[in-house]
């Protein structure tokens, strides 16, 4: 104790007495860790995210999509389904007769165009035809106004409800309600406001907000194509999802005739998807900063050899004294573990800064939590001993005598 | 006791080999002044490290206050160093950058026990030197002879029966070479055995024994 409570003061006394090249030194570390932990904070604040959207959306949500994916492994790639589907209003319809428990069916097909009011052109927005029952797959709700109902889809209707960031542009702060606009040269009337989520959906992609909605009737009407490239449903309980979702393909593949052109997959999966990729891109960036930590361990190392050639002879005279090779290795690990140890705690609190400045002032979650300081600083003190041993070792191993009458 | 029993230190340089100590037999006995007097190259350093442990014959026998150095591995060596012997060298080796006070109470970093009245006995040795006045000052901030009384209060402070100084004064004026010489000689009258080695015939002449080395052999 006595012995570990001297080295860390050594330490701290050689670390103080060298300030620039100990800091040098620790900048790769301080690198190095600070990487880690936001690549850390990063992750699970992706990670939460995920977990709030499936309980958002329930777990009980499942989607057909066109198209054969491979949800197991293959990747799951939203905007690759958008080709010509083979989807129709019969499938609709059988799911709908043979499954009556089910809730919130729906379909939705992608409407191509520009929205204009008089000059004003809102390009970006995505338009999309859908049926009565979509917004509960979305996880949104009508913020004013009302949505179209069965008669409007029996009757093509050219009723339009409007993401929040749509309305702003078109209208800025005027009511928009009951005024019309213009896709691909019909005329629209406006009949309600999407509530404003900021979030976007795995299943749609871009940001809700960014919506134009008309009824799908309509929508099949003005492309003349009777295209469907969602359909989405809630399973009656969040444990039958599965149960479902194969239910619904059989009844998709007898109306195929068995060709399996399409996918239907559970929100879990989608988000399971996600989160893979979310883990091969941390393994990767971890990866990154691995190395990072590698170069600042090697920094350490580099640094601890120079110290110890230059202290060759205190070496020589701690050996005279009464100082064995456990000793000396000690004083000299300890040394280079709280070198890297103070670059783990300047990298985390960094990086703890980072995220705090990164999650007020953008919509990106960085989670600093606990853990990821305890992770970040354990690898910083990990780097201190692999990279430590070596130079340590060595100066234990010294000849006390030669070591003394060294210069 | 220290009884040293046929000891050679052999140096090999490929096929040629050199020896420091050629088969030295001698015994001191405790509380004894001795000095070891030899021209440089003579081996008298050589056989202090011997004598404390600090190096190993490569033949022949070292038996300390009753224990067999050769039979110590390097772990109880280190301790043996650290109780039964206190070195003072020529060029005072205290470590830079180091108070005087933490210098004196090294040896303590690597005692197995802890002394009880720690405190007090480093303050009291360095009392003794005459230093008290400057327990915080760092080695660049002090004289030679002042260095080397640090030197002299930290191989003491575990007690040790045998003072080995290698040139205590060799790095010192007059007048601070009499006072160092005056230091050890007192720690002798107090019981300690003091060995010192030299190459100045005069200085040999305050101990009580002259040891003569020539090329590595007692004449
Ligand atoms: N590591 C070594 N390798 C080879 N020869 C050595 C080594 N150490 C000492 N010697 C040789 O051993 C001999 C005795 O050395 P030692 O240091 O004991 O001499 P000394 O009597 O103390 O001399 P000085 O008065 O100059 O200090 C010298 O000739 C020296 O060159
Ligand atoms: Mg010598």
């Amino acid at each position: 104790m006595k012995l570990l409570i001297s080295s860390v003061v050594i330490a701290l006394k050689s670390i103080a007495g060298n300030k620039l090249r100990n800091s040098l030194t620790v900048l790769g570390i301080v690198l190095g860790v600070f990487t880690i932990s936001t690549l850390l904070s990063l992750a699970f604040g992706v990670r939460e995210e995920v977990t709030k959207q499936i309980e958002d959306l329930g777990s009980n949500l499942i989607a057909v999509v066109p198209g054969k994916l491979n949800a197991s492994g293959g990747g799951f790639n939203p905007s690759a389904s958008l080709g010509a589907s083979t989807l129709t209003e019969k499938d609709f319809d059988s799911i709908e007769q043979q499954l009556p428990e089910i809730k919130n069916l729906s379909m939705a097909m992608l409407v191509s165009g520009t929205v204009k009011v008089s000059d004003k052109v809102s390009s970006s927005s995505l338009i999309f035809a859908a049926s009565e029952k979509i917004l509960p797959n979305l996880n949104t709700s009508i913020e004013s106004g009302r949505f179209f109902d069965n008669v409007e889809i029996e009757e093509n209707s050219k009723v339009v409800v409007l993401g929040s960031k749509v309305k702003e542009m078109l209208f800025v702060s005027d009511n928009a309600l009951g005024k019309e606009l213009e896709i691909r040269g019909h005329k629209f009337q406006v009949i309600g406001i999407l509530k404003s989520k900021e979030t976007s959906s795995t299943l749609f992609g871009p940001n809700l907000d960014d919506l134009v909605i008309m009824p799908i009737t309509t929508g099949w009407k003005i492309t003349d194509t009777k295209q469907i490239f969602r359909m989405m449903m809630h399973s009656p309980t969040t444990e039958q999802a599965d149960e479902y979702k194969s239910k619904v393909k059989d009844i998709i593949l007898t109306n195929h005739g068995g060709e399996e052109d399409f996918s239907v997959v559970t929100q879990e999966e989608i988000l399971g998807v996600v989160g893979d990729i979310l883990d091969i891109l941390t393994a990767m960036i971890g990866a990154i900063a691995t190395l990072s930590l590698v170069i600042g361990g090697l920094g350490v190392m580099n640094i601890m050899l120079v110290s110890i050639s230059e202290r060759t002879r205190e070496i020589g005279i701690r050996k005279a004294v009464g100082a064995n090779n456990a000793h000396i290795m000690v004083q000299f690990l300890v040394e280079a573990i709280v070198l890297s140890f103070i670059g783990g705690l300047i990298g985390s609190s960094l990086s703890g800064i980072v995220a705090v400045v990164v999650s007020t002032l953008s919509p990106i979650k960085l989670v600093f939590s606990p853990f990821v300081v305890l992770v970040s600083i354990g690898f910083s003190v990990l780097v201190g001993v692999i990279f430590g041993v070596a130079p340590a070792l060595s100066a234990a191993r010294k000849d006390p005598i030669k070591a003394i009458r060294s210069e | 006791m220290i009884d040293i029993v046929r000891v050679s230190k052999e140096y090999r340089f490929g096929r040629e080999s050199f020896f420091a100590l050629a088969n030295i037999s001698v015994k001191i006995e405790d509380g004894e002044y001795v000095a070891i007097l030899g021209p440089s190259g003579s081996g008298k350093s050589t056989l202090m490290h011997l004598i404390g442990g600090l190096d190993r014959p490569t033949d022949g026998d070292l038996i300390v206050d009753n224990e067999n150095l050769s039979e110590l591995n390097d772990g109880e060596l280190a301790e043996f160093r650290n109780k039964k012997v206190g070195f003072i060298f020529q060029s005072f080796n205290l470590i830079p950058n180091t108070s005087l006070y933490d210098n004196v109470s090294l040896p303590l970093v690597y005692s197995k026990h802890k002394l009880p009245d720690e405190k007090e006995k480093i303050r009291g040795l360095i009392d003794s030197v005459g230093l008290s006045h400057k327990t915080r000052n760092k080695p660049s901030q002090l004289s030679g002879g002042e260095q080397q009384r640090v030197a002299i209060a930290r191989s003491l402070i575990n007690d040790p029966q045998i003072i080995l100084a290698d040139e205590p004064t060799g790095n010192l004026d007059s007048k601070n070479g009499t006072e160092v010489m005056r230091i050890l000689e007192n720690l002798n009258k107090k019981g300690k055995t003091v060995i010192i080695v030299t190459h100045d015939q005069e200085l040999a002449k305050e101990t009580d024994r002259i040891i003569k080395l020539r090329d590595g052999k007692i004449i």
